[in-house]
């Protein structure tokens, strides 16, 4: 651990909610714990106001939460829905704010709340759902950047619980973490013995969540209220903003109790509201529906049957709703395992991937305690995507040329990994070659996301099919390297994986907006 | 439909020049042709030769060609039979042409007493211009490999029944299809009762991009306008038209690609108006079957061009592909490949793909919450 001045640098995991976000550091000896917030809380929401009042003040957290009743328009939630979003955009007082932008606010916060007596938080890893794409990943980073933090790594939310879990109690076997947080849902299956772990597969899915749940509830109050009173139950954004965060409570009700009571005030008056938990349930069941499939999605992949699996870790504060632990026994014939705090354990866990990481590139930056603590850990991870790129074989059918994308390195491959495949010029005199590197599963290029493209030049007056070697490689840090070869002439084109599409800042541009970050009053 | 009487007059852009018999007054050559069908062998059309080859120089390597003409409608107004392959064909044409090597002949009178087979000719490597029973002329030329001078050469006519359709009769049938697109379009756009405005603007505007006039004159473009507005009035006068039979004579007529752009555009064209009304979806399912578009393709294309939340009802066969017959297993392993497959969309950077591929999703659950117990 290196001295700075007074403050001493801590090691730290983020995790960066949909709803919620919390900070854990490394202690002494390597073992993670929750740093609570300036409020005393140990979880901070994922909400920002830009207070008018106090124009020097941006709120972020339990406060922004409440400020929000009095005017949404100023204030931001689920921004974690919107990461990687180029066309996401809030106007503000002259200012337009990116999801990057806003994330970083929220990153500030816990960062300076945390840094308080001697310590300092600078070197961490953020976790993200395992199905972030590299975009969504990058934008992550720049998030941390432009919060003044040093972002060692990304680590997914599923592999940061599974190391917290399996760093706390005696994990074995093949184990599937079920990780349905406020905005997402994430299944990963894991080989793990002891602290050797081996990743096997993940899905995803971002549009999965806590929130989600609490919509249907919002939709059922309003149908009830209009029912009742036969006028609209919200009729404003304060209205809804409030509304939300009673179906949130009704939706946490429900998970102890069997009915949840609330008053429902509108404008035509108020009324009393009743919610079953087997209604909800049955409202849901859609939701539930795209949970079971990525579970099944995911066992398929990993070759296994829900028999084979051997515990089940539950993650996210939305598998607390019992319906889940409910579906979890029906298919696993067993009860999931609620060992750990599943709100806490993801930022628990990115601060022991924090640790391990700095092991692997600055060991001299660690005390001896540390490097002992996490010594015995070890992970293999997964390529997240599929990454090919564009090409255009002649189809055997037709005899004409498709346009297609061909998969070079396929999504869930231990990392690191490298793979090679040799593509052919299709034009006699063909002095150029349009590179495109693409992610994504499918053989139709409109699908994929093109997430960077270069021209390799070649030699003149040759032939069509002159061979060109593609290889792609991923290492443990999640960076791909693309290296293109014209075999004949030598020629080559290498590509270190770094995102500049719109919506994903160049290193200039994040340096000079973190300095104009230092400055901001985040409370 | 007046539209569909227009009849292509493209005939004569096929046509050869009539035939002039080449004149080699010193040989006096005979060809026949001969179809051998052996069980279990593919069918072969043997070219034989007998007769006298006149040769005024030693020729240690001579050749024969072979080329053919399809004169069913008279020698005044013969066809071309093509090549299938550029091995077939002569140089910088499409047109049929066999090269065998014939030995040496010596500067003298070679005569052939009985019929000698010189080629062997697999029906398939020729490509007539109609189907059925077709008058062929084929020629044969015999002249030295390295001096090209001719030294015989023999015409034979040979009357073969081609199973397959000709070229033209592709042709023809290609323009036909195109024609009945537009018929079947039209009734994509009637189903609910009127043919809205942008629909009919899209109809001719893929009309006259597809559509080839008889030639390119003003006259012929405008005649396929005429042929336009008079379906149009015929439709909104209340004529009706047979969907399946339309999409019966396509399925007939066309290749798997063109029935499923036939498809392809039937759904474009209902898209545009925004929503698809329960009774044009029923219509679109029907076309697809009608028309003998593979079922993957179906889906495949249905999936790209509509969306369910644009459709009065969610029809799970048409979307998924999944079919009443299937058990409840077999629709959650289908459903869990079609969720894998949008599931990856959802990240994509055009925002329509992914708003479409969040309504798949949604779409995939709710199905799977009705028909997977």
């Amino acid at each position: 651990m290196s001295n700075n001045g007074s403050k001493i640098d801590t090691i730290a995991g983020i995790d960066l909610g949909t709803t919620f976000s919390s900070l854990a550091i490394l202690n002494a000896i390597g073992r993670p714990e929750i740093v609570p917030n300036s409020e005393g809380e140990r979880l901070t929401p994922s909400a920002i106001f830009f207070d008018e009042e106090s124009s020097g003040i941006i709120r972020v957290g339990i406060e922004a939460l409440h400020c929000r009743y009095l005017n949404p328009q100023r204030s931001v939630r689920w921004i974690k829905r919107q990461m990687g979003d180029a066309s996401y955009k809030k106007f503000l007082d002259g200012k337009e704010w990116s999801p990057v932008e806003l994330s970083a606010l929220i990153l500030k916060k816990l960062k300076d709340d945390c840094s308080v007596d001697n310590r300092q938080i600078r070197d961490v890893v953020i976790s993200v759902p395992a199905h972030f794409d590299e975009i969504r990943r990058k934008a992550t980073m720049d998030a941390g950047t432009l919060a003044g933090l040093n972002v060692v790594g990304i680590v997914n939310e599923p592999v940061a619980t599974a190391l917290y879990y399996a760093t706390t109690c005696p994990v074995y076997g093949k184990i599937l973490i079920y990780d349905l947080g406020g905005g997402t849902f994430d299944v990963t299956i894991m080989d793990v013995k002891g602290t050797d772990m081996n990743i096997i597969c993940s899905q995803g899915d971002h549009e999965l969540g806590g929130i989600d749940f609490d919509r249907k509830i919002l939709e059922i109050m309003r149908s009830f209220y209009k029912d009742k009173l036969g006028a609209e139950l919200i009729n404003t954004e304060e209205e809804r903003a409030k509304l939300e965060d009673e179906a949130e409570d009704v939706k946490k009700t429900l998970s102890r109790r069997d009915v949840a009571k609330q008053i429902l005030y509108g404008r035509s008056g108020s009324t009393k509201f009743e919610l079953a938990r087997q209604v909800f349930e049955e409202a849901v069941a859609p939701l539930m529906s795209r949970i079971d499939i990525l579970l099944e999605v995911a066992l398929e992949e990993a070759k296994l049957k829900p028999s084979q699996i051997d515990k089940v870790l539950l993650s996210g504060g939305s598998s607390r709703m019992p319906i889940v632990q409910k579906r979890l026994r029906k298919m696993f014939g067993f009860d999931p395992d609620v060992a750990v705090n599943v709100d806490e354990c993801v930022s628990l866990g990115a601060a022991i991937h924090a640790g391990m990481t700095l092991i692997r590139d600055n060991p001299l930056a660690l005390s001896t305690g540390i490097i002992g603590g996490l010594k015995n850990i070890r992970l293999t991870d997964v390529c997240n995507h599929s990454y090919g790129t564009i090409c255009a074989p002649i189809d055997k059918k037709s005899g004409k040329r498709v346009v297609e994308n061909r998969i070079i390195l396929r999504k869930n491959t231990p990392l690191p990994c490298q793979a090679t495949k040799t593509f052919y010029t299709v034009a006699e005199g063909q002095t150029e070659l349009e590179i495109n590197i693409t992610q994504g599963e499918d053989t139709a290029p409109e699908y994929v996301n093109k997430i960077t493209t270069h021209k390799l030049q070649l030699p003149p007056n040759r032939p069509a099919e002159c061979p060109i070697k593609v290889t792609y490689s991923y290492d443990v840090n999640q960076r791909m390297h693309c290296f293109f070869e014209d075999v004949q002439s030598g020629s080559v084109l290498e590509v270190d994986f770094a995102l500049d599409r719109q919506g994903n800042m160049k290193q200039n541009e994040i340096e000079e907006k973190a300095k104009r970050f230092e400055t901001l009053k985040v409370q | 439909m007046y539209f569909e009487k227009i009849r292509s007059r493209f005939l004569q852009k096929f046509r050869l020049g009539s035939f002039t018999q080449p004149f080699v007054p010193s040989s006096a050559l005979d060809s026949s042709v001969e179809l051998k069908e052996e069980k279990g062998q593919t069918p072969l059309l043997a070219i034989k030769i007998r007769g006298s080859i006149h040769s005024s120089v030693d020729l240690p390597r001579t050749s024969v060609q072979i080329t053919a003409a399809d004169i069913t409608d008279g020698t005044e107004n013969p066809l071309p039979v093509r090549g299938s392959s550029k091995q077939w064909q002569l140089p910088d044409s499409l047109r049929f042409c066999f090269v065998t090597e014939l030995g040496t002949l010596p500067a003298s009178i070679t005569t052939l007493a009985d019929w000698t087979t010189i080629a062997q000719i697999d029906p398939l490597w020729l490509q007539l211009p109609r189907s059925g029973k077709r008058t062929l002329q084929f020629s044969i030329s015999i002249s030295g490999f390295d001096n090209p001078v001719e030294v015989a050469s023999s015409d034979c006519v040979f009357i073969y029944d081609s199973p397959s359709p000709g070229f033209i009769d592709l042709h023809e049938n290609i323009e036909r299809s195109k024609i009945l697109t537009v018929t079947l379009a039209f009734t994509v756009s009637g189903a609910d009762g009127s043919l809205s405005g942008c629909e009919i603007e899209m109809i001719k505007k893929w009309a006259r991009r597809n559509i080839d006039p008889v030639d390119d004159s003003d006259k012929a473009k405008k005649q396929i306008e005429r042929a336009l507005n008079k379906t149009i009035s015929l439709l909104r006068s209340g004529n009706t038209v047979n969907a399946e039979k339309v999409c019966l004579e396509i399925a007939k007529i066309a290749s798997p690609a063109l029935r499923s752009d036939t498809l392809e555009f039937c759904l474009q064209l209902a898209r545009s108006g925004g929503t698809v009304s329960r009774t044009k979806l029923s219509l679109l399912k029907n076309i697809a079957g009608w028309l003998e578009v593979d079922k993957n393709i179906v889906i495949t294309l249905v999936q790209k061009i509509l969306t369910p939340d644009i459709c009065e009802v969610q029809d799970e066969q048409f979307f998924l592909g999944v079919r009443p017959d299937m058990d409840s297993e077999e629709t959650r392993l289908l459903l869990n490949e079609q969720y894998k497959k949008w599931s990856s969309r959802v990240t994509n950077f055009d925002p329509q793909i992914r708003r479409q591929a969040a309504g798949m999703l949604r779409f995939i659950a709710q199905t799977r919450n009705l028909l997977v117990k």
